[in-house]
Order: C-alpha cells, then sequence, then structure tokens
C-alpha cells in the first residue's frame, strides 16, 4: 500500500474512532479538512495512528511549521517528508 | 514500650517465622541467630546501621536481631540509585553498614558511633527509615517510629498460628515492611519469594510453603490470575494495595477464590496504615470521611487532594521537610472524588495527561478499560503531539489471547467513548503480552 492509501486507510480508521463522522462524500484531494469531520484532537491522533504505521511524523520533521489546509496537501507532506522513498 | 523483641518473646519458639525455597528459621532459632552475634549486637548499640540491598531473608533476620539494639535502621532498597546512597547515608548519619555471613553478623564502618556501654540492657525504640516509593520523584526518607508502624497490626497469637503471609511486595518498602509486621507480630510464618523468579515460580513457591495469605498490588494480582499455577493457592486472606483498585480485580479475586476475605488497603510510607476496605467494592464509604475511623481523620481539599491525619504522628521526614499542614494533616497526593455516597480515586495529582488543555489522569482512563471486561491490564501514558501537547496512550493485555486485535480496538474504543469524555478516550492503544511492574510491584510508569 501506498502513502496516500494508508492515510486514507488510517483517516478513516481515525474518523470512526473517534466517534465522527465524515461529512464529505470522499476523501479526495481538494476536501478542506478542517470540514471533512475530524476535530483538532481527531487530527492529533491521526498524526500520531501515522507515526505508528509509517514509523515518521512529518510535522515534528519539519524545519518550518506549515499546516495543510486540504487532504492533498497533508498526503504531499508526508510523501515529501518520508525518510523511506 | 512496645518493641519487636517484646513481641517475639511470647511466641511458641516451635513455630516457624521466616521460610524461602532453601532455608527457614523458627522462633527459637531467631533468638539463637541473636544469641550467638550478642557480642557484635552489643558494639552496634545504640549506633545508626543501614541494610543496603541484601536478600529478603537475610534482611528480615538482620532486622529482627538488631531492632531495640540499635538508635536507627536505614533500608535501602536494591532499585534505589547507587549515587543517593551518600546522600542518604549523610541524611541518616550512618554509622555501620551490617549484613550477615551465613549466620555471622558482619559490619563496614562508616562512621564510628560513640559506643555508651551500658551493662544494663538499654532498649531503643528503633526508628525505621523507610524510603518512598517515589513513583515519580526522588525517594524520600520516612522515619517510623514501632508504634506508629503496628497500630493496626492484629496481634492475636493464636489466631495467628493458622496464617502463613505470602511476602511478594519489596520488604525494603512500607507495604512489605506492612506484610512482614503482620506476619511477625502474630507469630506466623512469613514466606519470602524470590523477585528474581517468574510469576509461575513465585506461585509454585507459595503454593508448596501452604501460603494461605497474600498481599499484593493490583498490578500484581492480575499477573497472578494469568496463571496456571494460581488455580492451586488456597487463600483465606486476600489484600490489594499500594494501587487503585477496581471492581474488575475485586470481583475476578473473589470468583477465583471465593472463601477468602479480600480487602484493600489505602496507606503510604508518610501516612502509614490509612484504613482498609473490606466491603469488596472500589473506592471506601463517604462515612470514612466523617469520623467513622478510628486511628485517622480524613478531609478533601478544594482541588480533589485526599488529605490524612493520622492520630499517632511518629512519622517524619528525615530532610525535615514539612509533611504536616497548620491542622496536623498530611497531602497524600491522590485525587479523589466523591459520587453516589462513596469516594473514589482518580489517580496521584502529579501524574495528570495534559491534552490540549485538558487533564487526564491515567489511572482514571485504566480504570475505565478494565471494566471493559476485556482486558487484564491497562497502561496509560503520555506520549508527545505536536498539536495537543500530549496525547492519550494505552498499552493493554488481552484477557483472551486469540480475540482478533481489531475488534477489540473497536470495542474498548467505543465502550470509553460511551462512557468518558473524548479527550480522555486513549488515543492509540497498543496490544502487549504483559506489563511491566516495578519492585514494589506497581505498574512501572515511564515519562516518555
Amino acid at each position: 500500500m501506498n502513502i496516500k492509501e494508508t492515510i486514507k486507510e488510517t483517516y478513516l480508521e481515525v474518523v470512526e474512532q473517534t466517534g465522527n463522522e465524515l461529512l464529505v462524500p470522499k476523501l479526495i484531494d481538494s476536501v478542506v479538512l478542517l470540514e471533512s469531520g475530524l476535530d483538532s484532537l481527531g487530527f492529533a491522533i491521526l498524526v500520531a495512528t501515522l507515526d505508528e504505521k509509517l514509523e515518521f511524523d512529518p510535522f515534528t520533521m519539519m524545519d518550518e511549521p506549515f499546516y495543510p489546509s486540504t487532504f492533498g496537501e497533508f498526503v504531499e507532506i508526508y510523501e515529501k517528508m518520508n525518510p523511506n522513498k | 514500650m512496645k518493641n519487636l523483641q517484646k513481641c517475639i518473646e511470647n511466641i511458641p519458639s516451635d513455630r516457624i517465622a521466616f521460610i524461602n525455597e532453601s532455608h527457614q528459621y523458627t522462633y527459637s532459632e531467631l533468638h539463637k541467630l541473636k544469641i550467638q552475634n550478642s557480642h557484635l549486637i552489643e558494639e552496634l548499640k545504640g549506633s545508626i546501621i543501614v541494610i543496603n540491598g541484601r536478600a529478603r531473608l537475610e534482611f528480615v533476620l538482620l532486622l529482627t536481631i538488631l531492632d531495640s539494639y540499635v538508635e536507627k535502621i536505614l533500608f535501602l532498597p536494591q532499585d534505589i540509585e547507587k549515587k543517593l546512597h551518600n546522600i542518604y547515608y549523610q541524611e541518616a548519619h550512618v554509622n555501620y553498614e551490617v549484613y550477615l555471613e551465613g549466620s555471622i553478623l558482619k559490619y563496614n564502618t562508616i562512621n564510628t558511633h560513640e559506643n555508651k556501654n551500658n551493662t544494663e540492657q538499654p532498649i531503643y525504640s528503633t526508628e525505621w527509615i523507610i524510603p518512598t516509593s517515589g513513583t515519580t520523584s526522588i525517594p524520600k526518607l520516612v522515619s517510623h517510629s514501632f508504634q506508629s508502624l503496628t497500630k493496626s497490626t492484629k496481634s492475636d497469637i493464636d489466631l495467628g498460628e493458622s496464617f502463613r503471609w505470602g511476602l511478594v511486595f519489596d520488604i525494603y518498602r512500607f507495604s512489605g515492611i506492612q506484610v512482614f509486621l503482620q506476619s511477625i507480630v502474630a507469630g506466623s510464618t512469613l514466606i519470602i519469594s524470590n523477585p528474581k523468579e517468574s510469576m509461575a515460580e513465585t506461585i509454585k513457591l507459595l503454593t508448596k510453603k501452604e501460603c494461605n495469605a497474600l498481599s499484593a498490588t493490583p498490578s500484581f494480582w492480575r499477573k497472578v490470575l494469568m496463571t496456571k499455577e494460581s488455580d492451586k493457592l488456597s487463600l483465606k486472606r486476600i489484600t490489594l494495595g499500594g494501587e487503585i483498585s477496581d471492581n474488575n480485580i475485586l470481583q475476578a479475586l473473589k470468583k477465583k477464590y471465593p472463601h477468602a476475605k479480600i480487602s484493600h488497603i489505602y496507606a503510604s510510607t508518610e501516612v502509614g496504615v490509612g484504613f482498609s476496605v473490606s466491603d469488596e467494592k472500589e473506592g471506601f464509604p463517604k462515612e470514612y470521611l466523617t469520623g467513622k475511623l478510628k486511628n485517622i481523620k480524613m478531609k478533601i481539599s478544594s482541588d480533589g487532594l485526599l488529605w490524612i491525619s493520622p492520630s499517632d504522628k511518629g512519622q517524619k521526614y528525615l530532610s525535615h521537610d514539612k509533611m504536616y499542614d497548620e491542622d496536623g494533616y498530611i497531602n497524600t497526593g491522590d485525587l479523589v472524588e466523591e459520587r453516589d455516597g462513596r469516594v473514589y480515586f482518580l489517580g496521584r495529582d502529579s501524574g495528570a495527561i495534559n491534552v490540549g488543555g485538558n487533564k487526564v489522569q491515567p489511572e482514571e482512563v485504566e480504570t475505565k478499560l478494565l471494566s471493559t471486561g476485556l482486558l487484564n491490564a491497562a497502561y496509560v501514558y503520555a506520549i508527545k503531539n505536536p498539536m495537543m501537547g500530549s496525547l492519550v496512550c494505552a498499552d493493554v493485555v488481552l484477557n483472551d489471547k486469540s480475540m482478533d486485535k481489531k475488534e477489540a480496538k473497536f470495542q474498548i474504543l467505543k465502550y470509553c467513548r460511551e462512557h468518558m469524555e473524548g479527550f480522555k478516550v486513549p488515543a492509540i492503544i497498543k496490544f502487549v503480552k504483559e506489563l511491566q511492574t516495578t519492585q514494589s510491584g506497581k505498574l512501572k510508569r515511564v515519562n516518555k
């Protein structure tokens, strides 16, 4: 499974785990994160769970803080910072 | 004056006092050991001694022959960092390190003391200096008198004959000392386990030596229940202490050992024995706060902390740090909550996890996790998170190892969401084979 697929799968798991609901019909690149159904705690859990699965956390590796606003940007950060590529 | 020597004088001499895998000592043999070493005991009279990291059986022998002859005894457990030894030696003004070679008492001199050399028998009310468990910080030394340590110990020698206590706590710590005292003051037998042995081996020893009374932490009991050997234990007294006892473990023990009297005890090195609860339910009745107990008074401060005032205030910090408030109460550092006529423990004040500004008590989450009925043990801790500061993480041990992890996680989280606020629900759940415990038998809490 590539990173994007892993993120998608984990995203849906966390939505379920936190008792939230996906507020968009489909997780596509243009989906605005804060309107997708996860709150800030949910995002924190998503990043922590991805850290467990992928064994890296791009947000702690970045020199300058960057906050993604869309799902596409979120995935891009993981792809860019992936130490195993 | 009450002291250990006086207590054991009246015990029938053929009873076994201590037994481990390979050795045993009757009460008369303890007396012999003392006579055999009387010359050296005389030299040590009135001094301050330390027992530093010696084996458990050796420790109880030293304590038994030297109490009432020396002024103070410092207990230094094996898990105390070496770099702290000198600090503690100075704080306690230690004169000698004592140990046994076979049955011969020996000592190393740290600082000589002035031997008062009284030919008459000077009997000291020896101070026992016990380090706190120091789960979250550097252990402090607390000095106790025999009086304060035994205020709730049962001393019926006739009744004591039928009890065989298992020692699984660290003998150098308050909880282990309590088991030792309960056994020896009533003339019972103390079965001493080896801390290096596995749980299965420990239970085998206790079974072989016919242990019928056992005091341990809830974490320890959960491990006991996971062993096949636990079926063979025949217990009539079960006590839990050192950590929060939840309904789950109390019920599991009741089911396994239906004939045992089960109680959980609230005690700390500072407070001494606070109280015990025998109704087999978690927490304690609210009436305990309003003068129902003889030996102690309790209050809950506005920030939810439990404060206890022991009637006997023999205990103090060796460092002269303040232990009591103006009204004689000690801050236990335990957060409690009153609900429906009962008081429940939430966890340690110092151990809270901060999730985006919300405080979470790990013990509260652990109790909830255990009440799912799916888990044998749970350990909740913080992991750092750039967005929330910290997140709640849980290591858990499944009751049924073959259960599908995904399904287990789903059910656990569903239960947690229904019973707790969202920020308290574990963000990460890891399934592990077993959880680490400290020498005191408590869950090992590591700051990650």
